[in-house]
């Protein structure tokens, strides 16, 4: 039973580390060491545009405006993520990356159907996390 | 006991796939670059064609057909590891050697324990073994990869990788599932069939054209580390 049991927990060990190194997966040739070496993220610029009153209108009364501008803001974000991702800041910094990408996924989804001013902030909040980890 | 629909349809798919891979690969030219991909490859298609053979011929519930299929399932987790080990020479660190030693060892040990649950079951002994050391040794090769992130391994090395791995870690869980209830050949049989189409549908995407593994310029390397440690430092600052 117990031979079994290890290679049950290692088969999902296994999974779990397939779909890191999967959505790891960042060609380290393409990564732009002028933007890293600035740390210029552009996840600076969105939390002071979430708080601007302009975004705030725009977004609250303008559907095909605060599509547009989700999709753009959440490419720049996805963009920060991929830079980050690629310096290899360690396993959980790697968790919230996949993370990210599977919230990227859905949010991009859902706003095809469904757009929600908040749909931003989600996407904001983990690179924040991340962010945040990667300096422990 | 009869072949049903779903069967027909898996291997039906499986040696399209086979065909498929085999002529981008001769067209692309990316036979000679991955030797041992493109033999595992040709011998999947070999493998099943002659199954189909021995089945037409003998029908299925024929001991022909039982000792031919249990024979050829020799050779495939023997065809991956050999697959496992070229990536594995890839991505490998200087203490290689501590790697084998535990990687043997705990497999031997494991080994030593379904053996003894299976003594009469050689096909079952041998896949066990196979599958503890296939499984241990993809980890092995995924924690090397993720901790030297430096190394890039190829759009076709990694898809390879992905795909064996994906394949590796859903037999070992279909295996697990003996935890539940005992049906000792049915782990090796249809479900893998199944599960088997999906990593080489993968191999589709990722064997499309030739990129090998690349050393990154060690100056790179460097000022990524440097980046690295002055990002670690900027970000301790957004607390």
């Amino acid at each position: 039973m117990i031979p079994i049991l290890i290679i049950f927990a290692s088969a999902l060990l296994l999974l779990l580390l397939l779909l890191l190194n999967f959505l790891n997966r960042i060609e380290p040739q393409h990564v732009d060491l002028n933007f890293l070496r600035q740390k210029n993220l552009y996840l600076l610029h969105v939390l002071r545009i979430l708080e601007s009153p302009d975004y705030k209108y725009l977004s609250q009364n303008n559907k095909k405006y605060r599509d547009h501008l989700f999709l753009s803001y959440a490419g720049t974000l996805k963009q920060d993520m991929d830079e980050l991702a690629a310096l290899g800041l360690g396993f959980q910094a790697s968790f919230y990356y996949c993370l990210f990408r599977f919230f990227y996924g859905v949010m991009i989804l859902k706003n095809k159907f469904y757009s929600s001013v908040d749909d931003l902030r989600v996407l904001v909040g983990i690179e924040l996390l991340m962010v945040k980890k990667a300096g422990t | 006991m009869k072949l049903t629909l779903s069967q027909y349809l898996i291997s039906i798919t499986s040696l399209a796939i086979y065909v498929y891979l085999l002529a981008v690969g001769r067209r692309r030219d990316l036979l000679g670059h991955f030797p041992f991909f493109y033999g595992f490859l040709l011998w999947c298609l070999v493998r099943d064609l002659a199954r189909w053979g021995v089945l037409f011929y003998f029908g299925y519930s024929s001991p022909v057909y039982y000792h031919f299929y249990y024979t050829s399932g020799f050779v495939t987790p023997l065809a991956q590891i050999l697959l496992l080990t070229e990536i594995y020479y890839q991505v490998k660190s200087s203490s290689d050697r501590l790697h084998w030693f535990f990687l043997l060892g705990f497999t031997g040990l494991m080994s030593w324990y379904s053996a003894a649950q299976h003594e009469r079951e050689v096909y079952l002994v041998f896949n066990t073994i196979a599958l503890y050391f296939q499984v241990l040794f993809c980890l092995l090769i995924h924690l090397q990869l993720h901790k030297n992130r430096r190394i890039y391994l190829g759009r076709n090395f990694s898809g390879i990788l992905y795909g064996l791995s994906l394949m590796i870690s859903l037999q070992a869980c279909n295996y697990g599932l003996r935890l539940f209830h005992y049906v000792p050949h049915e782990y090796f049989a249809l479900l893998l069939q199944a599960m088997g189409v999906i990593p080489f549908a993968m191999y589709v995407w990722y064997m499309d054209r030739l990129d090998l593994p690349r050393a990154i310029q060690p100056e790179i390397v460097d000022e990524l580390a440097a980046i690295e440690a002055n990002f670690r430092r900027a970000a301790r600052s957004v607390r």
